[in-house]
């Protein structure tokens, strides 16, 4: 009875973790999407994450018209495809937004994958300060 | 397991254990992936043929299909398709 009780207890606290995390994950890509709105390279098209782990989730950032739109879903409205996807561990991809992890080592230690228009995807993150140097 | 297949769009040598390939049907369209080895003799020389057989690919207009993990860019192994 009490293994079922310390079970449950430990269910609870990751369901709050994970809530906590998501809240994160969310709040970091809200402040992307102000830098994005102040970006000269910003082009209309999404941005989508592909994020695992318990701060995962599908994430898109939509543009147009020099504004930007969060929204925690990988599928556009219009089903156009995506000018940058990501994938990557939650925790990770978030670090590397807020500055604390450099990019480039993350990738090549591996667990990130990212696909598109990386000429795009290059010019933006040079902007916002993700990328040290040009791919 | 994932399958990433176009032309072979950029091909860089980074260092002796990394090589960086950009993979897609156009330049705007591309993966970047990677070629690694541990250092070790085999692992080396399997990670050059992968290398040599993608800038062959690339000079010839040839299509590749990269193989890689879902959620991992390293390049496990690569198909070079026929003409």
């Amino acid at each position: 009875m009490a293994r079922k009780s310390r079970s449950a207890g430990t269910t609870t606290r990751t369901r709050a973790a994970k809530a906590s995390d998501r809240v994160t994950t969310e709040d970091t890509l809200g402040k992307l999407v102000q830098k994005l709105d102040t970006s000269a390279n910003l082009r209309t098209g999404d941005i989508v994450f592909h994020l695992s782990g318990v701060s995962g989730g599908e994430f898109r950032l939509a543009s147009h018209s020099g504004k930007t739109v969060l929204s925690s879903t990988a599928r556009g409205a219009d089903g156009r495809k995506p000018l940058i996807e990501i994938w990557g561990d939650g925790s990770v991809i978030r670090s590397i937004i807020n500055g604390e992890k450099n990019a480039l080592k993350q990738f090549m230690v591996g667990g990130i994958r990212i696909r598109g228009d990386l000429r795009y995807f290059s010019d933006l993150a040079l902007e916002l300060g993700i990328l040290d140097a040009p791919l | 397991m994932a399958e990433t297949s176009g032309l072979v769009q950029r091909l860089s040598i980074l260092t002796d254990t990394i090589t960086c390939v950009w993979i897609g049907p156009t330049p705007d369209n591309t993966e970047i992936l990677l070629v690694t080895n541990d250092g070790t003799a085999l692992d080396a020389a399997f990670a050059t043929s992968m290398i040599q057989a993608l800038a062959s690919a690339s000079t010839n207009y040839r299509g590749v299909v990269a193989v890689h993990d879902d959620s991992d860019a390293t390049i496990t192994s690569v198909r070079v398709e026929p003409l």
